[in-house]
């Protein structure tokens, strides 16, 4: 079993390759991790996803490897994921014509297929080391206005570019990972 | 050089996320393939199935109600759809998920994010099946 830094480590270089990968092989956009945390911010219109690894108690199938997470399962990892809606219109515009970037749904949809892209990425990590968790889907906060509580030990904002210069607010992505659903295992 | 003319092949992308479907839809279409339908769930794939032939389906493995894997499983079963070829489009990337979609029938599989020199590598191979099947020849996937 890694001890809980060194996961961490490797965690925020998977999520940091994982999402530059998305955005830039995916959709188009460059995409920047920000090591420098002092100078990033929170994004200024924000859509807020959420995604949680739960322990699977033995349940995980070929049928659905993300099947429902149990009640009261041990948690494996939580991320927030707080995107900057300039920056999914940016990816948006690649696929949608004009008219329909006025639809939410377009900017939420992305929101979550990435959240589920970095999710997966680490929930396979993690199976790998010693844990044994499937992965909820996916869902968008409404009800936060401000920011989402920020727990997590991995931290990363990403920037990208604009005409004329960087936004540094494009993505920033917090995950919790509790090293207790991973223990006695591997 | 393939002999398939690809703008003649049928195809159906599932995917419960619209921006999957239509990234996959616009590598196809700069691939050269032009009949593209595309549903969010199996039930609906299932209906658009019964209803035509479709020479390659995307089919994401986590899908609303029943799972990709397991509707293209079931549709392995029926002899009729021998001829398909079934791609699975997925964030899984453990490798024993890819051995299990091989297994249950997959002809290829394609981890998400999806990039443009990967999709189109691998559904360049999924189209040189579909010709030695049209030939008469082994498919191997």
């Amino acid at each position: 079993m890694k001890d809980m830094a060194e996961m961490e480590t490797q965690l925020s270089g998977l999520v940091e390759t994982t999402v530059v990968d998305t955005f830039h092989g995916m959709l188009g956009q460059h995409v920047t991790a920000m090591h420098d945390m002092s100078t990033g911010t929170e994004p200024a219109h924000k859509i807020h996803t959420r995604l949680m690894l739960r322990e699977s108690k033995g349940n995980r199938t070929h049928e659905n490897p993300n099947a429902r997470l149990e009640e009261g399962a041990a948690a494996g990892a939580d991320f927030c994921f707080s995107f900057d809606q300039d920056l999914l219109e940016k990816a948006a515009s690649g696929f949608y014509p004009g008219d329909q970037l006025q639809n939410p749904q377009i900017f939420e949809d992305i929101a979550c297929a990435i959240s589920n892209i970095v999710g997966s990425r680490i929930k396979t990590w993690l199976n790998d080391n010693g844990y044994d968790l499937s992965m909820g889907l996916p869902f968008v906060e409404h009800e936060i206005g401000g920011d989402l509580p920020r727990q997590g030990t991995i931290h990363i904002h990403f920037a990208y570019d604009v005409t004329g210069g960087r936004h540094d607010d494009g993505l920033v992505v917090d995950v919790k990972v509790d090293s207790a659903a991973g223990k006695d295992r591997a | 050089m393939s002999k398939v003319d690809i703008s003649k092949l049928a195809i159906l992308v599932i995917d419960d996320h619209m921006i999957i479907r239509q990234v996959v839809e616009q590598n196809l279409r700069d691939m050269g393939f032009s009949h593209i339908d595309s549903v969010a769930d199996s039930g609906e794939a299932e209906q658009r199935i019964a209803q035509q032939h479709y020479d390659i389906i995307f089919v994401d493995w986590v899908l609303p109600g029943k799972s990709g894997y397991t509707m293209m499983r079931e549709l392995r079963e029926d002899r009729k759809y021998d001829d398909v070829a079934f791609i699975m489009v997925t964030a899984e990337t453990d490798e024993r998920h890819m051995i299990e979609a091989l297994k249950a029938g997959a002809t290829s599989y394609i981890t998400k994010p999806v990039t443009a020199a990967l999709f189109q590598e691998k559904v360049g191979k999924v189209v040189e099946w579909i010709e030695r099947k049209s030939s008469g020849g082994q498919a191997t996937g």
